[in-house]
């Protein structure tokens, strides 16, 4: 019997640059992670779709990409939503917008997460499957009383504020039901909540990741975490460049040797693919 | 069980062993005293040509890893002592003698967590908080 297929999505949400005066870019070594992110989901796990707004169009059009995603590309979703929403203080809620318009059973995918080989074993068995859990970090996850929120609003009694958050660099959420009631409270919070905090990270995991595993304590729905720990020597399944991302921008020689290495480990096992070929020719790196 | 990496742990090609001599050299010399990569060039040259191995790209490796080097030896990065070593494989430098010329500045660090700060902070490693780990770095060698 062939395994489930999962459809996925990556989302490219410019408005945290553009809002801010600042012109959207990835460099290479990103632009790399991503075409892979993508190559490998469809070769191991089902289709992949790319949500973006126009300015995104235009960058993965002037990087010659747009058939890199075998569901398409939408525009519509991200380009037209007009929600309240500071795009500077929650700068990830793109993927949120973009989850809010899939129906049905899905998966969202960073640009910057490679899954390595087929999950369907993992899946089959979740409701929500999410990376794995981030400790409770109070500088990170703040004290309720120190978070930023819209006039008028409380958080429900409801809450509970020990579980550990979930980091939703991937996440799969198998049922539209928790995924309108997460995404409801997820709103209540991000909407007209302007107030500058003095970081730019607490706001956002809240809303984002900590949310996400509130409300599924409260629905009794277990999070399936694919690690238990995100530095564990047992993952054999997920690349996720996390923080790795800012020494990426800071060194160029840091960037080649791991586009190196990308290469070195992906390349043959997508040496078929005409998208991954066409992709490879193009790259100053490759010559 | 460490889950299997999907990088071969050396370089494919293969070069005799005086050729491999002559880089180690090279790297003692360069490393140790401060010696030139520009004036070896040409004996490097006559070496690839003999060996059938592409100058060109020994010369951008070689040239990566000195650069690096430099910036390793400003920061003392671990993360850059990382890919120090791994750099050091592509120019036909074994893991041995690189082992033995050039010594982490941190020893204790993680063979999985690559950071970007050389702090030895341990505390939110595992949150968003963590400002230069990459998970599954292992899966291509890192």
């Amino acid at each position: 019997m062939k395994p489930a297929s999962y459809p996925a999505f990556h989302v490219i949400w410019t408005k945290p640059f553009t809002a801010t005066g600042r012109d959207f870019s990835m460099n290479d070594a990103e632009i790399l992670t991503m075409v892979i992110s993508a190559l490998m989901w469809q070769k191991y796990n089902g289709t992949i779709k790319l949500y973006t707004d126009k300015t995104g169009y235009e960058f993965i059009k002037k990087h010659d990409l747009p058939g890199l995603w075998d569901g398409g590309i939408d525009t519509v979703v991200l380009e037209s939503n007009n929600y309240p929403i500071d795009p500077e203080v929650f700068w990830a809620a793109g993927k949120l917008m973009a989850l809010e318009a899939n129906s049905g059973a899905c998966v969202i995918l960073d640009t910057d997460l490679i899954v390595t080989r087929p999950i369907n074993d993992i899946l089959e068995s979740s409701a929500i499957a999410a990376l794995h859990p981030e400790a409770l970090n109070p500088e990170v996850y703040l004290n309720p009383s120190l978070l930023k929120f819209p006039t008028g609003f409380k958080f429900p009694d409801f809450y509970n504020w020990d579980v550990m958050p979930s980091n939703t660099a991937f996440l799969y959420i198998k049922d539209d039901s928790f995924k309108n009631f997460y995404l409801d409270e997820s709103k209540r919070f991000m909407f007209h909540n302007a107030e500058k905090p003095e970081e730019l990270v607490s706001q956002m995991v809240f809303a984002e990741q900590r949310l996400l595993s509130i409300c599924a304590d409260y629905m009794k729905i277990p999070v399936n975490h694919l690690l238990t720990e995100p530095f564990s020597p047992l993952n054999d399944c997920l690349i996720h460049l996390w923080g790795f991302k800012s020494l990426l921008r800071q060194n160029s020689k840091i960037q080649t040797i791991y586009m190196k290495q990308l290469l070195k480990s992906f390349g043959e096992k997508l040496s078929a693919n005409p998208h991954f070929q066409k992709y490879l020719k193009k790259q100053p790196f490759n010559s | 069980m460490q889950a299997k990496s999907e990088f071969a742990q050396s370089n494919s090609q293969q070069i005799s062993f005086s050729f491999q001599k002559i880089i180690s050299a090279l790297f003692v010399d360069v490393v140790l005293h401060s010696g030139s990569f520009e004036t070896r060039k040409k004996l490097l040259e006559t070496w690839c040509v003999n060996e059938n191995l592409s100058y060109a790209e020994l010369e951008n490796d070689l040239s990566l890893f000195f650069e690096l080097l430099e910036d390793y030896r400003q920061t003392n990065n671990p993360v850059f002592y990382r890919f120090l070593k791994l750099q050091a494989k592509s120019c036909f430098f074994s893991e041995h003698d690189f082992d033995l010329l050039i010594r982490p500045a941190n020893e204790s660090e993680s063979c999985f967590e690559v950071r970007t700060d050389n702090t030895t902070e341990t505390s939110g490693s595992n949150s968003s908080s963590n400002l230069g780990g990459i998970v599954g770095g292992h899966l291509i060698g890192l």
